[in-house]
């Protein structure tokens, strides 16, 4: 039912700007690929072009296997929800869900059934003959996604589909579209800025920067592995640690000085020189509180500012070489910690992992 | 002591709510509307009752509705109806059907050909209404600009009666009115919303699918709007069809210029503006139905 995309080469320019620079992606059939990345990385400009309302300068978008990079929108069978929605507004929740079917020339039985399974499905089924302006947003927005599934589409596109939506209803809405995902099995491709968001729906997420990707992993292995710093610090907080390299030995083999102190540098499948530099993440909650007995690798420092944000605190410390380290402890009801304390922060060193500048 | 200080409190309240107003209680903001009131109330209102109050007058003293009577009964003055109507119903549709695409165009196309259609639409509305009427019968006279085109094309022999006929009338009033609907219509189809156009498309509908089951309907606040308009425009009509028009099908306007100015019968002349008064009121208020139906979108 669903479908495999691939995105080869594509360069995007409008006029003297390039938006999107070679940009590559294969996406699997069922997927759901949340493209994140700051405002004008060219997220949606990738979107607009996989729904076909802008054509790729160069390279090709191909869907199951068939060139679609100059397929008319109207020909490519995808259901997309827009980020106000676009509801008619001059048609009820029936008839906007009916609407696609309508175009495709469906006997009203047909379409009679589907739509009050699907309207059922978002729980709308009372709202039939209402109009979208009688709708709160969240169910403006359940409509929207109704009338998108509606017609059995092959992709479904989602842009920034929780924007207009406050922060509760936004969450109820990731997990039902996360929900509907798994149920229909329909390869998905949403572009958002917020990424807890992409962490919470997306099998893969894309994190894009001015116009390139980089990186296209799970969200487990971007969280855990990031490929850059930039994608260290786009998801979720971390400690990025710029180390000069102070010896490599004979078979290539590097330490690092994190903060003072050496450590073999966590890649060990490339080659250094004594003038590098590799920059390591560590994030926030990897790091312990520990005691003096602690054999690993550990550092000193005060507390300079702490944040409690009701299942954690979060610390600020200053260590002996004046740097600052993010630290995040969950709370115990025996944890008592106040600013200006001398702590001890362990960091195992399988947590330590290095990324590209 | 509390009961002291209670009483000092009440007192300074007192005292600061009778602080607030004094000194501006006099204005209010409703009075902003006084001097354009007034203007209105001698120069417009107490004209009209004047008209309305003749309109009842006859040669003897007294109220009567001879005049009404006579307006009503009398064949020539439903003709001259009829032909009003007539005339402004196929005004308003054929500047619909030449203002939709115009309008269209202007949302759809680039900025410097939207800009450029703008000023096109613009100065003909800003030109004085007596220059653009004689400048067609220069065009449209019998030895006029088109027919002489045509004769030295050796497309006719004889002229064409292109005036002095509901023809010119037409011409006239469409070239006038056409930039009143275009303004009606341009800012109702600017804000539909594209995302709609695009989610039809998304949903495998076609462009021009689209266009009747999405882009029209949501353009039809500013066709009633601009129907109305140019209608209620329309039949109000004088130096127009006065000077373009011939004299067989007059319409009201030129009714009430012969009573006033040929035969000087003000009274009937009176009611036949009282006539025109209601008519347009009346399709302004059915046309405030319509327009309540869609505002609801």
């Amino acid at each position: 039912m669903g479908a495999r995309i691939k995105l080869q080469n594509i360069d995007k320019n409008y006029k003297q700007t390039k938006v999107i620079k070679n940009v590559n992606i294969d996406i699997r059939d069922g997927e759901f690929l949340t493209i994140l990345g700051p405002s004008g990385a060219g997220k949606t400009t990738l979107l607009k072009m996989i729904a076909g309302f802008e054509e790729p300068t160069k390279g090709h978008i191909f869907i199951n296997g068939n060139d679609v990079s100059r397929t008319p929108i109207h020909k490519r069978n995808i259901g997309m929800l827009f980020q106000n929605y676009a509801l008619f507004p001059h048609m009820t929740v029936y008839k906007n869900v009916e609407y696609p079917l309508s175009v495709r020339k469906m006997p009203k039985e047909e379409r009679k059934k589907r739509i009050t399974a699907i309207l059922k499905r978002v729980r709308l089924s009372e709202y039939a003959s209402r109009y979208p302006r009688e709708l709160s947003g969240g169910q403006q927005q359940r409509v929207a996604l109704a009338r998108a599934l509606v017609f059995d589409p092959i992709i479904l596109l989602l842009d920034e589909p929780m924007a207009a939506l406050d922060k509760q209803l936004r969450k109820q809405m990731q997990l039902e579209i996360k929900d509907i995902h798994r149920e229909f099995g329909i390869t998905t491709v949403s572009v958002t800025h917020d990424q807890e968001e992409a962490l919470t729906m997306a099998t893969d997420v894309c994190i894009m920067r001015d116009g390139r990707i980089e990186q296209v992993a799970t969200p487990t292995e971007i969280y855990e592995k990031p490929a850059s710093v930039f994608c260290a610090k786009f998801i979720g907080e971390a400690n990025v640690v710029p180390c000069p390299v102070v010896s490599v030995d004979r078979d290539g083999k590097a330490k690092i000085s994190l903060h003072g102190i050496t450590v073999p540098a966590p890649d060990q499948t490339r080659s250094y020189s004594e003038n590098d530099v590799v920059n390591v993440v560590i994030r926030p909650e990897k790091i312990n509180l520990v005691d003096d007995s602690y054999g690993g690798l550990k550092f000193h420092g005060k507390i300079e500012q702490s944040v409690y944000v009701g299942d954690a605190l979060k610390l600020r410390v200053r260590l002996g070489n004046g740097h600052h380290m993010k630290v995040k402890v969950f709370t115990t009801s025996s944890l008592s910690l106040d600013v200006g304390d001398e702590v001890t922060l362990g960091v195992p060193e399988e947590d330590i992992v290095q990324v590209k500048p | 002591m509390p009961r002291d200080m209670e009483i000092a409190l009440k007192n300074t309240k007192v005292a600061q709510k009778e602080k607030e107003p004094r000194g501006r209680s006099f204005f209010r903001p409703w009075m902003l509307i006084l001097p354009p009131a007034a203007f209105f109330a001698v120069f417009f209102i107490w004209p009209l009752v004047q008209i309305l109050a003749m309109s009842f007058t006859g040669p003897q003293s007294g109220l009567t509705l001879a005049s009404y009577a006579k307006f009503f009964s009398s064949p020539v003055y439903l003709k001259v109806i009829a032909t009003t109507f007539r005339i402004s119903l196929v005004v308003t549709l054929v500047c619909l059907v030449l203002g939709y695409p115009v309008a269209y165009a202007m949302t759809v196309c680039s900025k410097r050909v939207c800009c450029l259609l703008t000023i096109a639409v613009l100065i003909p509305f800003w030109t004085s209404l007596l220059v653009r009427t004689y400048a067609w019968m220069i065009l449209l006279q019998s030895n006029g600009v088109v027919n002489n085109i045509l004769k030295s094309l050796g497309l006719i022999r004889q002229p064409l009666p292109l005036m002095h006929n509901e023809l010119g009338i037409y011409i006239g009033m469409i070239h006038i009115l056409l930039p009143y609907m275009i303004l009606s219509l341009y800012p109702v189809m600017k804000g539909i919303n594209r995302d709609l156009i695009l989610a039809s498309r998304t949903l495998g509908a076609k462009k021009g699918y689209t266009f009747l089951h999405v882009f029209v309907p949501l353009s039809m606040p500013g066709v009633s709007c601009g129907s109305i308009l140019v209608f209620v425009m329309s039949i109000g009509y004088y130096i127009t069809p006065s000077l373009l028009g011939g004299t067989k099908d007059i319409m009201i306007s030129q009714a009430i210029q012969v009573q006033v100015n040929k035969l000087m019968n003000w009274p009937f002349a009176s009611a036949i503006s009282i006539v025109l008064l209601a008519f347009t009121y009346g399709i302004l208020y059915l046309s405030k139905k319509v327009m309540h139906v869609q505002k609801l979108w």
